[in-house]
């Protein structure tokens, strides 16, 4: 997150993160999808690991940092991955473009050079769910 | 003209090197505000004064509506107004509003 804290006290407690994040603090860059785990598009990084923000309560991530697509920028520049997906036209409509590049940015940092495996199971929503997996299946070898 | 010539290829204008936008790739207009989550979308937008609007449909698949009493809907807390339309054949359409 671009705060550094966050005073528990600010925001209520009976929302999901995905509110907290965009309703309380303002940070729209996350979006308000399908509210059930599916879509991917509120998918924000707790403690490093990609994680469906309409899925946590608040209290469940108190301890825990929070990064959102804001908070992705390194020194003014933008990831390489994020340049990428600007310059090809990666992102249609973009609606689930932060979520997607969260989960991309958060594999190359375990995995600087990741195998096609890795590429598809980070770019499913969970291992093991079909239908992102298929949605978001990579091109035949580049 | 003939099935043949509808089928062929159109002809390919010759190359112009000298065209600086067709066949170029250009990138999209919008799509670094989309790479960083600036991008706004519908439900990003939050103006003054703004409320929020409910659409409350029939539960029932196939029924005439003979009446519409909205006093208990009006009478929830934050509830502005509660507006349905009656025209003669017209099926009703019947709105709650809620702020945000």
């Amino acid at each position: 997150m671009s705060m550094e804290n966050v005073e528990k006290s600010q925001f209520r407690y009976t929302i999901t993160l995905l509110e907290v994040l965009r309703e309380d603090l303002g940070l729209i860059g996350t979006k308000h999808g399908c509210e059930l785990g599916e879509c991917r598009a509120c998918t924000v990084l707790i403690d490093g690991q990609p994680s469906l923000s309409c899925l946590v309560l608040p209290v469940e991530v108190q301890e825990s940092e929070i990064t959102t697509i804001e908070g992705v920028e390194t020194n003014g520049h933008l990831h390489p991955l994020r340049e990428t997906f600007a310059e090809l036209g990666a992102a249609q409509c973009g609606y689930c473009t932060p979520g997607i590049l969260l989960s991309g940015i958060a594999l190359l940092r375990h995995h600087p050079q990741p195998t096609r495996a890795q590429m598809q199971e980070a770019l499913a929503a969970v291992p093991g769910i079909p239908g992102s997996t298929r949605q978001w299946k990579l091109p035949p070898s580049a | 003209m003939s099935k043949q010539q509808v089928l062929s290829e159109p002809e390919t204008p010759v190359s112009q090197p000298s065209y600086r936008v067709i066949g170029t790739p250009r990138p999209k207009v919008d799509a670094y505000a989309k790479v960083t989550g600036r991008a706004l979308y519908a439900d990003d937008i939050l103006l003054p004064r703004m409320v929020y609007g409910r659409l409350l449909r029939s539960p029932h698949p196939h029924a005439r509506i003979l009446s519409i009493d909205a006093s208990r809907a009006l009478a929830l807390p934050g509830v502005l107004a509660v507006d349905y339309r009656r025209r003669s054949a017209a099926p009703l359409r019947y709105f709650a509003f809620q702020p945000g």
